[in-house]
Order: structure tokens, then C-alpha cells, then sequence
């Protein structure tokens, strides 16, 4: 049971810091624990009438000459209790959020559009942030929901009133909400409307990337646009700039989750050595991390590249070193997949060719039935691999018969049809080479998101 | 289903914590202010915008007080950046003598 509402005077006392301690949690219980929608909303009314006093104690900080050391002292601390009820309450809109947000699912999809824009019981800061959060969460398990997720947080950010949340606060939210729809579309493969959204993000936080935290959030999701568009050199800049800013101020998660995808840069340029030695930099920044997915995917990746760049036994070493992980976090069936495709590429790289099939089959088979069809093109190809080596080359043309399922799929692109199409034509044809096959396997795993490249064969490169 | 809201840890360190951190560096502040000769209305804007980003980003980092004061010297520093900037337009519009 919720405890009882504070009155109108304990809120406003609340917000200008001047009541007791016990009084204090009560309150931020009531708003942020048990998330009191009529005191989130009520309270949201009195910041703006609490904000002058605020600015005001805040300012008394920075008059030297004016006050006294003990009054300036004072007004401070006064300032400071003002601001961290001002969190409270965005604590407060968190809480509510994911109420509001099933409130707005009710409704259609137009009418939840013009619920935000007409009811001030939408405009909340705290819902724009989680609705940008909940849209980059869902982004690789439910495209469409986390496209949904996304354009609801611009709604709501485009709602915020800087009077209660400030001018910046409010233009950062925006530029976020922006951010996070364009990486939405991003993953849903409409890079021109991504690349829509971040012009309009950029703008809003015209104050540069490196110098606030949010832009660095921006520039870190900006940066995997430009690895999907091919744009190696820009991406690189802006993650190096995303990468600076969350080293001063310490933020290593997201200084990691940046080196993730600078790597990939790397990777994709082809220099698998200067991936793997970006990687090894960031398995040691989150060693202590409590988000053990993240220290697994550092792990992963590195192994990954380690392959990649024929460290085939540096690359089982660092496998076996993660196995902890692995057997953590493996119980999410696209988890354990991933983790059997990277034993297959380690035992094909040793030249174990028994057991890579092995595992190529079961991640072929698993993918098969859960409907992955690009993972299943790419694992075919590599199971192609295993075969030409041990020249088997009717096992290569079966394979080949055994894709027509993938052309009827609508999950890959164009281009990526063509691609796979000449592998099976090069295979019916007794003339598919390992190094082409290679080559169709990496241009599928860089182009997933971009449905503009092409393949382009080795022998029509000049 | 919607996904599960942030816990209060999440987002938010104990208020007395960040009261304290912020107190415990206030000369430095003070200091940075000097340093940088900020006027005291935009020293004002800087540490009130400073104190917000750290009430938002702590639950991000292991050391809040490194996160507080870089983001404080950051801000005075594209200030005086800014105002460098604005100095220069000025010197290439005035007229030559």
C-alpha cells in the first residue's frame, strides 16, 4: 500500500529544502520508490516556482566579494538540497514512466502521438529518458518496438518545458531521443532517414560532442551509423571524440562500448590486428565492471578479431579464459549460438575441420529453426569453407541447393542476394575458391544494416 | 510488456553523498572560478548546470567527484574559449585605423 500523499506545503517545502530530514525521505520514498504519478505531476508544477531561489542560493556561491565565506558556504548547501530534490523528482518521472508508457500503449499508435502532445501528464523528462533508453535496449530484439520506443521520446521530448527543466537539459533530451530513433532505423535499415535524425540531434547540442556527456552518448551512437554507411574515417573521428570525453570523466562502461565499435572500424577496414589490439585495451578497462554482458562481449569480440588475424591459438587461450562468462550469461539461446559459431571459426582457423563442422552445423541448424536467415547464409558459407578445404565439393553444391529458403526470406537485402546468389552460382559451377567465400562472409557481416552496398567480387576490384 | 523502470541505485547515488562530495570541493571550485576569471553570473550558470550533470551521469562512474569537477573545468573552459572567439570577431570586423 502506498503511504499517504504529501500535502502542497510539504512538497513546496520539500523543493525549497527547508524541512526535516525524516520529512525529506518520506517524500523522495513517496515519489521515487512508489512512484506517485499526482505528486510527480503536482511536484513538477512547483519547480518552476522554487527555481529563481535556487538560481539565486547557486549564484550567492559565486559572489565572493559580496558575502561572507559562512553565507556563501550556507547557500550552497541550500542550493545543492534544491538541486537534488530537482533529481528527485526526475527519479520520481523514471518510476512513473513505465505506467505512463502502458497507459500510451492502450492507445493507437496516432492517438498516443496526440495524448503526448495535448496532456501535460506525458511531458515529462524522466519518460523521454526511458523511452530512449527502453528504444536502445529493445533496438536488437524487437526493431519495430524500439522504433516505437524512440519516436514516443522525441514526442515527449519535443513536450519538455525548459522552465522546469532548463533550455540545455531540454534541447539534450531532444537531441537523444533523435539519436536513439535514428539508431533505431539505423538497425531497421533505412540509413537516410538515420542519417535524418543525427543532422537534427547535432543541431541540438551545437555546443560540440566532446564536451557533454550526452553528446558523447550521440556520438557514440552516431559513430555505428558510420560504420554501417561504410564511412570508416568519420566514424573513427567521432568515436575517438565519444572516446575522449568518456575518459575524463571516467565513464568506463561507455568508454569500453565506444572501443567495441572502434574496433570494428578497424576490423571492417581490414586491419584485424589493430581490432584485436583496440579489444585487448577494452577486456582491461571493464575488468572490474559489474555488467558482466559487456565483459563478455569485450572477450568475445576480441577473440573474434584474434582469429580474424590468424592468432588462431592466442584466440582458444582467450576463449578458454572467458569460459566463466560464457557459462553466465550463455543461457539466452542467441547467446549460446554466437558462443558455438566462435568455437567453430577457432577450430576451422587451428585447422580442426572435423569439429568446426561440427559446430557450424548445430549453429545452421539452430539458426534454421529459429528463422535467422542472415545468420544462416553467413554459417552456410562458412561451413562451405570447412568443405572446399577438405575438398569436398559436392558437400559445397548441396549447401548451395540447401540456401533457396534464404532467397524467399525478407531479411536480407538486395545486394546481399546478389552476393549469395554468386556463391551458388560459383558452387554449381565447381568454382567457388575459399577466398571468395571469405569475402562474401565479410561483406555480409559489414553491410547487414546497409542495404546500398554491393558486393564487390576480388576479381572485378581494380 | 513495458521494460522494467531503472532502480533508484540506477540513477541516483545517496542525495547526502553527492551533498558532501560537492561541499568537499568547493574551494577548488572557487578556485577554478579565479582561474579562469569567470564573471560571477556565468560562474553561476556553470556550477548549476555542473551540479545537474552530476545529480544525471553519477550513477555512470565509480568517481563522481572526477566526473563533477571535469565537467565544472570543461564548462569555464569553452567559456573563455567562447569569449576568445568572440574577441577575435571582433578585431576582424573593426575597421583598420
Amino acid at each position: 500500500m502506498k503511504t499517504e500523499h504529501p500535502t502542497r506545503e510539504t512538497l513546496e517545502q520539500f523543493f525549497r529544502g527547508s524541512v526535516e530530514a525524516e520529512v525529506i525521505e518520506r517524500v523522495e520514498h513517496h515519489l521515487e520508490e512508489e512512484g506517485c504519478v499526482q505528486c510527480v505531476l503536482a511536484a513538477r508544477k512547483l519547480l518552476v516556482e522554487v527555481e529563481p531561489e535556487r538560481r539565486e542560493n547557486l549564484g550567492r556561491f559565486t559572489q565572493r566579494d559580496r558575502y561572507t565565506d559562512a553565507e556563501r558556504l550556507e547557500s550552497l548547501e541550500a542550493g545543492l538540497q534544491q538541486s537534488l530534490c530537482r533529481g528527485t523528482l526526475v527519479s520520481g518521472e523514471h518510476t512513473v514512466a513505465p505506467e505512463l508508457l502502458t497507459e500510451l500503449e492502450r492507445r493507437s499508435p496516432a492517438a498516443r502521438r496526440e495524448a503526448i502532445r495535448a496532456t501535460e501528464r506525458y511531458q515529462l523528462f524522466g519518460l523521454a529518458e526511458y523511452l530512449s533508453r527502453a528504444s536502445r535496449r529493445a533496438v536488437f530484439r524487437d526493431v519495430l518496438r524500439a522504433l516505437e520506443f524512440a519516436a514516443l521520446a522525441v514526442e515527449v521530448a519535443d513536450t519538455l518545458d525548459p522552465r522546469i527543466y532548463g533550455p540545455r537539459f531540454s534541447a539534450e533530451q531532444q537531441a537523444l531521443a533523435r539519436a536513439s530513433l535514428g539508431n533505431a532505423r539505423r538497425i531497421a535499415s533505412d540509413l537516410f532517414g538515420a542519417e535524418r535524425c543525427f543532422q537534427e540531434a547535432l543541431l541540438l547540442i551545437a555546443d560540440g560532442i566532446d564536451l557533454t556527456i550526452v553528446g558523447a552518448d550521440v556520438g557514440s551512437l552516431l559513430g555505428s551509423l558510420r560504420i554501417d554507411q561504410g564511412r570508416y574515417l568519420e566514424a573513427r573521428n567521432v568515436l575517438e571524440e565519444a572516446r575522449r570525453s568518456y575518459q575524463v570523466h571516467e565513464l568506463r562502461d561507455d568508454e569500453c562500448k565506444v572501443l567495441l565499435k572502434l574496433a570494428n572500424v578497424e576490423g571492417y577496414s581490414g586491419n584485424s590486428q589493430r581490432a584485436a589490439e583496440i579489444l585487448e585495451d577494452a577486456v582491461t578497462l571493464v575488468e572490474e565492471t559489474a555488467d558482466g554482458r559487456l565483459r563478455l562481449q569485450a572477450h568475445h569480440n576480441l577473440t573474434l578479431w584474434m582469429v580474424d588475424a590468424g592468432q588462431a591459438l592466442e584466440a582458444l587461450a582467450r576463449y578458454r579464459k572467458a569460459e566463466v562468462l560464457y557459462e553466465e550469461h550463455c543461457t539466452q539461446p542467441s547467446l549460446a549460438l554466437r558462443r558455438r559459431w566462435l568455437e567453430g571459426r577457432i577450430y576451422a582457423a587451428l585447422g580442426d575441420l572435423d569439429l568446426a563442422r561440427t559446430a557450424f552445423e548445430e549453429v545452421r541448424t539452430s539458426a534454421a529453426e529459429r528463422g535467422l536467415s542472415y545468420e544462416l547464409a553467413m554459417v552456410s558459407l562458412e561451413l562451405a569453407i570447412v568443405h572446399l578445404d577438405r575438398g569436398e565439393t559436392g558437400r559445397v553444391q548441396d549447401l548451395a541447393e540447401e540456401m533457396t529458403p534464404i532467397f524467399r526470406s525478407h531479411e536480407l537485402h538486395r545486394h546481399a542476394l546478389g552476393a549469395i546468389y554468386l556463391f551458388c552460382h560459383a558452387a554449381r559451377e565447381e568454382t567457388a575458391t575459399t577466398e571468395l567465400l571469405h569475402e562474401i562472409v565479410r561483406y555480409l557481416e559489414r553491410s547487414r544494416n546497409n542495404p546500398y552496398e554491393r558486393f564487390r567480387p576480388p576479381s572485378l576490384r581494380g | 510488456m513495458a521494460p522494467p523502470a531503472p532502480k533508484r541505485s540506477e540513477h541516483r547515488s545517496k542525495p547526502g553523498e553527492l551533498q558532501r562530495l560537492v561541499l568537499s570541493v568547493r574551494h577548488a571550485m572557487s578556485d577554478l572560478f579565479a582561474g579562469y576569471a569567470i564573471p560571477e553570473e556565468e560562474a553561476s550558470v556553470i556550477l548549476r548546470d555542473s551540479v545537474d550533470d552530476l545529480i544525471r551521469h553519477c550513477h555512470r562512474t565509480e568517481r563522481p567527484r572526477q566526473l563533477f569537477l571535469q565537467v565544472l573545468e570543461d564548462r569555464c573552459v569553452a567559456y573563455v574559449e567562447a569569449q576568445n572567439a568572440e574577441e577575435r570577431d571582433d578585431e576582424d570586423r573593426a575597421p583598420d585605423a
